[in-house]
C-alpha cells in the first residue's frame, strides 16, 4: 500500500522539514553558546549571595554596584589602555609581517618553502607554559621584564605564525594569472601584493586581523609570568587577580569586569564582521 | 655678584644631591592580597622614614611562589613577600629566602612593645622546618566549628558539640528540621581547592604528621574520612557538595541555608552582615574530637607570613618596614576587614570588639594555636592528594573508609617521595 504523500501535511513537511531543521539545531547551538553569557550578565547585577542562593535567572533587584566597583577600580584605566597598546600592537605588527611572509610562502617556490612553513608553527605547537620560564631568563637578561616591549615581542611572536598560514591559504587560491596581467600592466611586487593580492585576500586579512586581535587581547599566560607590576598589567590579568579562594568569591564583580573586558572585543568583532561580510559580496560580484 | 651666584648654586646642588641620597633606599614588598595593605599605603612609613622609599604590588597568595622564583631568576624579586607558611622551608632550600633571625634580635631590641605584642606564632609561622626565622606572621587563620544556634536549639541539640558524632547528629537533626525546606545540616566543600579545612580536622581528631607527612591509614585517619562520607550518607549535605567549590560552601551558610560548617574567622565578617553575632543566632567552637579521644586537642592555625628574600640588602629598611606592619594600628585594619592577626594588642583594641563582636569569643581558642605541620618539600604535592581524597570522601560513599585510607596514604607516601 502506498502512502499518501500528496497531503497538506506531508507537502507543508516537504516544505519546511529542512528548514525546521536547520532553525531547530540553529536555536539550539545559540542556546547552548548564549547561556552562560546571559548568566554571566544575568549575574553581574544581582547582590553577590543571590547569584549563589537564588535559584532564578533574573536578578530580584536589578543593581549596577558590580560595574560600579569595576569602574572605580584605582587601576582599570590603565589596565584597559594597557591591553589597548598591547593589543593594537600585537594586531597591527602580525598582519604586516604575515602578509609578506604569505605572500613570500604562496608566490615564490623556493627550497624547502613546505618544511618552513611547517617550521613556522613551532611557536604555536609548544604549550605556552613550558616557554615561560625560558622566556623570562630571556627577557630578565635583555632587561625587558615589566616592560611593553616583552609583550610585544611575546604577542607578536604567536600571533606571526597563526596570521601567516591563514593567509597563505588565501593568497594561494587567487589565480595567478590575474597576478600576471597586472605584471603585464607594469605593477612591480608591491604594486601586485597591494593593488591586486590585498584587496582579493581581504576577507582573510580581516579573519587574519580578528584572530591576532582576540589572541592579544585574551592572552594571559605571558602577562602574568614576564610582568609582575600592577600598572603593567592587562586586563585578563586582573580579571585573574579577583578570583579569591579565601572568601566568598563577588561573582557579580568578577562577572561585570568579565563582561567590560569583553564588551570592546565584541564591538570591534560586529565591525569587521560587516566588513568580512562586504569583502566576500563584493568578491563574489566581481568575479 | 658671581661668587653669590655660584654659592646658591652650590646650595642648590648640594641640597638636590642630599635629596637624592635621601631616596635612595628603595623597598619592595609583595602582599598576597589587596586586603593586606595598609590603608595609608605606607603614607606614615614614607613620613617617620623619608630616606626610604617603599613600592609595593599585589601577588596572588596562590602564585607567589612560582612569581617568586621568576623574580629571583630576573633580579627582579621583592625585599619582602608575604607567602604561605607551607612554602617557606622549599623556598629557603631554593636560595629565596634570606635568614633573618640576627635581624628579628635587631627588631626586639629597636621597637620592644611591637616585639612584645606578638604572640609566638607570630615567629612559628614565619619559620622553616629546621627552626630558622626568614620574617614575621602577623597573620594567621584557623578553622572553628561554626554553626546555627538557633537551628540546633529548634532541633533540640544541646550545645556545644565538641566530638564529630555530635556534630554528625546535629548536622542530621538540622537537615530534617520540619519546614526547614532545604536547610543542609552541614555545609561542605567537595571540589577543586586544597584540603586546607579538613586537615585542621584531622589533626584536632588526634590525627599524626610524620615529618610532614600525614598519617590517614590510621584509626583517626579512617574516622576523619568516614565523618565526611557519613555526612553525605546522612543527606545532611548537599548533594551537589561534590561539585562545590569555598564560595559556595560559604554562600549556604552566609545565606541562612545551613546549620553548621568548618570555616575561617574572616568568613565571619561576611555572616555578620546577615546575621548580627550579637543576635544569638550562630556562634563557633573549637574543632571537634572523636568520642572517647585521649590524643591531646590541637587547634592548628595557617600562616601568611611576611617573609624577606636574598634580594634584600637593606635590612635596617626590612626591620622597620615589619615593623611598621606590625603595630597595632595597621595589623587592626586587616583583622577588621580581613584575616586576625597575631598582634595581641588589637584584641583589647575598642574599634576591633566594635566591629568584631565575637572577637573576645574566640580568642582563648585562638591563643592556643599551633601551625598546621607540613612537608619541607613536597606538600604541594601531598595537598594535591588530600584534595583528591576530600573529593573522592564527599562523591564515594559506598567505598569503605579504610579502604580509601589505605589507598591514598599510598599516593601521599609516594607524593612524599617515601
Amino acid at each position: 500500500m502506498r502512502v499518501q504523500e500528496s497531503g497538506p501535511m506531508a507537502l507543508l513537511f516537504q516544505r519546511l522539514g529542512p528548514k525546521v531543521l536547520i532553525w531547530f539545531t540553529l536555536t539550539f547551538l545559540v542556546i547552548w553558546t548564549a547561556t552562560p553569557i546571559i548568566w554571566a550578565i544575568l549575574s553581574s547585577f544581582k547582590d553577590p549571595l543571590e547569584i549563589y542562593e537564588s535559584k532564578s535567572l533574573l536578578p530580584e533587584v536589578w543593581r549596577l554596584d558590580a560595574y560600579r566597583k569595576v569602574l572605580s577600580m584605582p587601576g582599570f584605566s590603565t589596565w584597559l589602555m594597557n591591553s589597548v597598546i598591547v593589543t593594537v600592537v600585537a594586531t597591527i605588527v602580525p598582519l604586516i609581517l604575515a602578509i609578506l611572509a604569505a605572500y613570500g610562502f604562496a608566490r615564490y617556490a623556493f627550497k624547502f618553502r613546505h618544511v618552513l612553513l611547517l617550521l613556522y608553527l613551532i611557536p604555536r605547537i609548544i604549550p605556552r607554559v613550558s616557554l615561560i620560564v625560558p622566556l623570562n631568563d630571556l627577557m630578565s637578561d635583555l632587561g625587558l621584564i615589566n616592560t611593553y616591549s616583552v609583550l610585544f615581542i611575546t604577542y607578536i611572536a604567536s600571533a606571526v605564525p597563526l596570521a601567516t598560514w591563514i593567509l597563505v591559504g588565501f593568497f594561494g587560491s587567487i589565480p595567478k594569472e590575474i597576478e600576471e596581467s597586472a605584471t603585464l600592466d607594469g605593477a612591480n611586487m608591491w604594486n601586485r601584493l597591494r593593488h591586486v593580492m590585498l584587496p582579493m585576500a581581504w576577507p582573510g586579512v580581516v579573519t587574519a586581523a580578528v584572530l591576532c586581535l582576540r589572541e592579544a587581547w585574551n592572552e594571559f599566560s605571558f602577562v602574568l609570568a614576564l610582568v609582575n607590576q600592577t600598572d603593567m598589567r592587562t586586563l585578563p590579568y586582573q580579571l585573574y587577580m579577583l578570583k579569591d579562594s579565601m572568601g566568598i568569591q563577588d561573582y557579580a564583580v568578577y562577572n561585570a569586569f568579565t563582561i567590560l573586558t569583553v564588551l570592546p572585543l565584541l564591538l570591534v568583532y560586529l565591525l569587521l564582521e560587516r566588513k568580512v561580510v562586504d569583502s566576500i559580496v563584493s568578491g563574489a560580484v566581481k568575479s | 655678584m658671581l661668587t653669590a651666584a655660584l654659592a646658591l648654586e652650590t646650595t642648590a646642588l648640594s641640597g638636590l644631591s642630599s635629596q637624592l641620597a635621601a631616596q635612595e633606599r628603595t623597598l619592595k614588598v609583595w602582599f598576597g592580597r589587596d586586603q593586606f595593605i595598609p590603608e595609608d599605603q605606607f603614607a606614615q612609613f614614607k613620613a617617620e622614614n623619608p630616606d626610604i622609599a617603599v613600592e609595593f604590588e599585589v601577588i596572588r597568595l596562590e602564585d607567589v611562589s612560582a612569581q617568586l622564583v621568576l623574580a629571583t631568576r630576573s633580579g627582579n624579586a621583592p625585599d619582602i613577600v608575604q607567602i604561605q607558611a607551607r612554602d617557606i622551608t622549599q623556598l629557603a632550600l631554593g636560595g629565596m629566602l634570606k635568614e633573618f633571625d640576627a635581624q628579628i634580635e635587631t627588631f626586639k631590641e629597636q621597637f620592644p612593645d611591637t616585639y612584645n605584642q606578638l604572640s609566638p606564632i607570630a615567629w612559628e609561622g614565619a619559620s622553616s622546618a629546621d627552626g630558622k626565622l626568614y620574617g614575621v606572621a602577623l597573620f594567621v587563620q584557623s578553622i572553628y566549628l561554626t554553626y546555627r544556634k538557633d537551628l540546633l536549639e529548634a532541633a533540640g541539640i544541646a550545645m556545644p558539640l565538641e566530638t564529630t558524632d555530635k556534630v554528625l547528629a546535629a548536622a542530621k537533626a538540622v537537615s530534617t528540621i520540619p519546614g526547614g525546606g532545604d536547610m543542609l545540616g552541614f555545609s561542605l566543600i567537595g571540589c577543586c581547592v586544597a584540603p586546607t579545612w579538613e586537615l585542621p580536622l584531622f589533626l584536632a581528631m588526634g590525627g599524626q604528621f610524620i615529618d610532614g607527612v600525614p598519617q590517614i591509614d590510621s584509626d583517626v585517619g579512617i574516622e576523619w574520612i568516614e565523618f565526611y562520607q557519613t555526612l553525605m550518607r546522612d543527606k545532611s549535605a548537599s548533594p551537589d557538595s561534590a561539585s562545590w567549590d569555598s564560595g559556595q560552601m560559604r554562600a549556604a551558610f552566609v545565606g541562612g541555608r545551613a546549620g553548621v560548617m568548618h570555616e575561617g574567622e574572616h568568613i565571619y565578617v561576611e555572616i555578620e552582615k546577615t546575621m548580627p553575632y550579637a543576635e544569638g543566632k550562630w556562634t563557633f567552637e573549637r574543632l571537634p574530637t572523636r568520642p572517647g579521644q585521649t590524643e591531646p586537642h590541637v587547634q592548628s592555625g595557617f600562616a601568611f607570613p611576611f617573609v624577606v628574600t636574598t634580594a634584600a640588602d637593606d635590612d635596617d629598611a626590612v626591620v622597620r618596614a615589619l615593623e611598621y606592619l606590625a603595630r597595632p594600628d595597621f595589623a587592626k585594619q586587616v583583622a577588621i576587614r580581613y584575616q586576625p592577626t597575631t598582634n595581641s594588642a588589637v584584641s583589647n583594641d575598642p574599634e576591633y570588639l566594635a566591629a568584631k563582636p565575637w572577637a573576645q569569643d574566640i580568642a582563648p581558642l585562638a591563643a592556643s594555636l599551633v601551625p598546621l605541620p607540613t612537608h619541607p618539600t613536597r606538600v604541594i604535592q601531598i595537598y594535591d592528594v588530600l584534595t583528591q581524597l576530600r573529593d573522592r570522601s564527599v562523591a564515594d560513599t559506598t567505598t569503605p573508609a579504610a579502604d580509601l585510607a589505605k589507598e591514598y596514604q599510598d599516593l601521599v607516601n609516594k607524593a612524599a617521595g617515601l
